[in-house]
């Protein structure tokens, strides 16, 4: 996906925050377009929220310069900044109700009485919660809560919304209905949103770009397909989804791709990815759903791997074995969907595994 | 009940009417008919209650109390609400030892304070002693009490309400009036009542720093002198107690209320 950088809506330009010693947050470079759907996904504390309570106006970057809608913010307090946060904690006004907590945001605005009313109600009906208007926080469940301070933050009709983990503390299934009313309604308000998460399911599903971050940097930005299907380095290929590493050392760089030989895969021949010279050593990094699986001797084995299965695992509509070859330490993964029949208890018995070649990427860091 | 709680028990008893009897012999002896302290009992009367209106000196001294009362503790807890604030910021240095010296007036017995404070008055300020110099004295008493009430209530609550009201727009002094205060009303309302009845009792500070007009204690003590006004303390004494039991009602009734329901609609 190409995306229109020409007039961001939001630009980081060198912007570290320290904490003493601690670089929460290390020279970060980054711009986010206007109606982007933006997520930061990283282990915790990797700097995630010092990096958004900066674009909030809660912090300010030690170097560094932030810039929303071409404006400098630097020395610009969170109250005339035009972003909302939607807080971990929700962070309702526990003594105002909900229809206050909504209008909240619009107290200092010069409108009309009825007008507020209008906004606050027309709010409240987009998250579908109107019959609620008169309760308290306190009485509402956590989603609700969770929709509430969403509502709240919309009302003010920011021109970012940020997001802090909104959903960690909901359950599984509320929080992929959750994660589709975020999607609706971003699409429908076409404000750009940036979300912290480190639930990467959840990044996936929602973003139109993501920014793995890690010790204060982004490790890679980009849109879901190409992080999963072409992570640039072995510790994004690591944190999203899971990954089989092989290692190898380039034989020859040629037009038509590098030769490897392959620790349990043998020699090879892969698309480039990267600088790499004849005689260094390289990773290769292959999905376990990419690799195909057979119980069964196939006729031509040419190309393929002999193993035996030494664990499985039931995942439900899928199963994930391990198998053992030779010449590679660590067993092999493999995902299969579970419409095989033959499927299941399966250990110790030789199968066949074939993958396709550009299943294989090639990492240098 | 278990066996072996029973001398516990009997401790129990005997403690709680160790603590109320000599109480409860105020408002027994200010209906008795008699200016002798002694049983048997005389007979009932009301007219030591009558008296008590009747007596202008006691009166005044009365209305001197509750203003230096109603305005220490209406000072303070400002005092207490700003300084609890400063120093529950994360930001704020020295916050520590800024603390300590606020509660200094709580270890250091409060005659040395009013020898300094009176020597303060008199020769380094020269300004004549009046309900004022009291008031300076008991705000001096009461902050710490303030002060220790609004701290454990603002350190209890969640930094982030503050930030989201700052998030919607609001300016820092409208956060302190939408968010914080209201959070902070119990606190408020504790705090104010503890430095009234602080104030109230408060004798040695007075005592030293009252000019011609006297506070309630003060001339409770110049009483007892003469036998014959005692019964009129007493009733003095009842009415004080049934008001610090009301007082007590009136507080817990307000914690029990909450902020939630009974603050919410003005703000
Ligand atoms: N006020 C602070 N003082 C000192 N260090 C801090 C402060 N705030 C954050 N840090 C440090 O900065 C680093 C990044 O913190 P941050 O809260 O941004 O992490 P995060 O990515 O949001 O993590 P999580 O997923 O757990 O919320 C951490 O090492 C943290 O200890
Ligand atoms: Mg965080």
């Amino acid at each position: 996906m190409v995306l229109e950088l020409e007039r961001p809506m939001i630009s980081l330009r060198h912007v570290s925050r320290h904490y003493g010693p601690i670089r929460a947050v290390d020279d970060v470079t980054l711009d986010i377009a206007a109606g982007e759907f933006f997520s930061l996904l990283g282990p915790s504390g990797c700097g995630k929220t010092t990096l958004l309570r900066m674009l909030g106006g809660f912090d300010a970057p030690t170097f560094g310069e932030v810039f929303i809608d071409g404006k400098s913010m630097a020395g610009v307090p969170a109250n005339r900044r035009p972003t909302n946060m939607v807080f971990q904690n929700y962070a309702l006004f526990p003594h105002l109700s909900i229809r206050e907590n909504v209008g909240y945001g619009l107290l200092n605005r010069k409108m009309t009485k009825a007008a507020v009313a209008d906004r606050v109600a027309q709010a409240l009906e987009m998250i579908r919660l109107g019959h609620l208007a008169d309760r308290w926080p306190h009485q509402l469940s956590g989603g609700q809560r969770q929709r509430v301070a969403l509502a709240r933050a919309l009302v003010c009709e920011p021109k970012v919304l940020l997001l802090d983990e909104p959903l960690g503390a909901l359950d599984k299934k509320l929080r992929a209905e959750m994660q589709s009313e975020l999607r609706r309604i971003q699409r429908a308000v076409g404000i750009t949103f940036v979300l912290v998460t480190h639930d990467q399911e959840e990044a996936l599903t929602l973003s139109d770009r993501i920014a793995i971050m890690s010790a204060g940097r982004p490790l890679q930005i980009g849109d879901p397909r190409s992080l999963y299907e072409a992570p640039e380095n072995r510790a994004v290929a690591e944190f999203i989804g899971e990954m089989n590493f092989f290692r190898a050392e380039v034989q020859a760089v040629r037009p038509e791709g590098t030769s490897v030989r392959v620790d349990g895969l043998g020699d090879l021949t892969v698309a480039t990815r990267g600088t790499v010279a004849a005689g260094s050593a390289v990773t290769l990094a292959m999905r376990p759903e990419k690799i195909v699986l057979s119980w069964e001797r196939p006729p031509h084995t040419d190309g393929m791997i002999e193993g035996r299965v030494v664990s499985e695992t039931y995942l439900g509509d899928r199963c994930q074995y391990g198998v053992a070859v030779a010449n590679h330490a660590a067993p092999i993964r493999v995902v299969t969907q579970n419409n095989m029949p033959g499927a299941g208890r399966q250990q110790d018995r030789p199968v066949w595994l074939d993958y396709p070649r550009e299943a294989l990427l090639l990492l240098t860091m | 009940m278990r066996m072996g709680s029973r001398p516990l028990f009997v401790f129990a008893v005997l403690y709680v009417i160790f603590l109320y009897a000599p109480a409860m012999l105020l408002p027994l002896f200010s209906f008795n008919d008699a200016t002798m302290i002694a049983f048997p009992l005389n007979g009932f009367t009301l007219r030591w209650y009558e008296g008590l209106l009747g007596n202008a000196q006691l009166m005044a001294a009365f209305k001197n109390s509750l203003v230096v009362a109603l305005c220490a503790a209406a000072i303070s807890t400002c005092i207490g609400i700003c300084g609890a604030k400063a120093v529950t910021h994360r930001k704020l240095r020295g916050g520590k030892a800024a603390v300590g010296l606020i509660m200094l007036p709580l270890v250091v017995p409060s005659i040395v304070v009013g020898i300094s404070l009176l020597m303060l008055a008199r020769h380094v300020l020269d300004i004549e002693l009046s309900l004022w110099t009291v008031g300076i004295g008991h705000v001096l008493l009461c902050v710490p009490f303030s002060m220790l009430v609004m701290m454990s209530r603002l350190e209890g609550f969640d930094r982030s309400l503050e930030e989201a009201s700052l998030d919607l727009g609001q300016s820092r002094w409208g956060t302190f009036r939408r968010v914080t205060l209201p959070l902070a009303l119990p606190g408020i309302v504790a705090s104010f009542l503890l430095s009234f009845t602080v104030s109230l009792d408060e004798f040695v500070l007075a005592f030293f720093l009252a000019g011609n007009e006297t506070t309630l204690p003060i001339y409770i003590f110049s009483q007892l002198r003469f036998p014959s006004r005692l019964p009129d303390v007493l009733a003095l004494g009842s009415c004080i107690l049934l008001g610090s039991c009301l007082l007590v009602l009136f507080a817990e009734w307000l914690r029990r209320r909450g902020i939630q329901s009974a603050f919410s609609r003005g703000i």
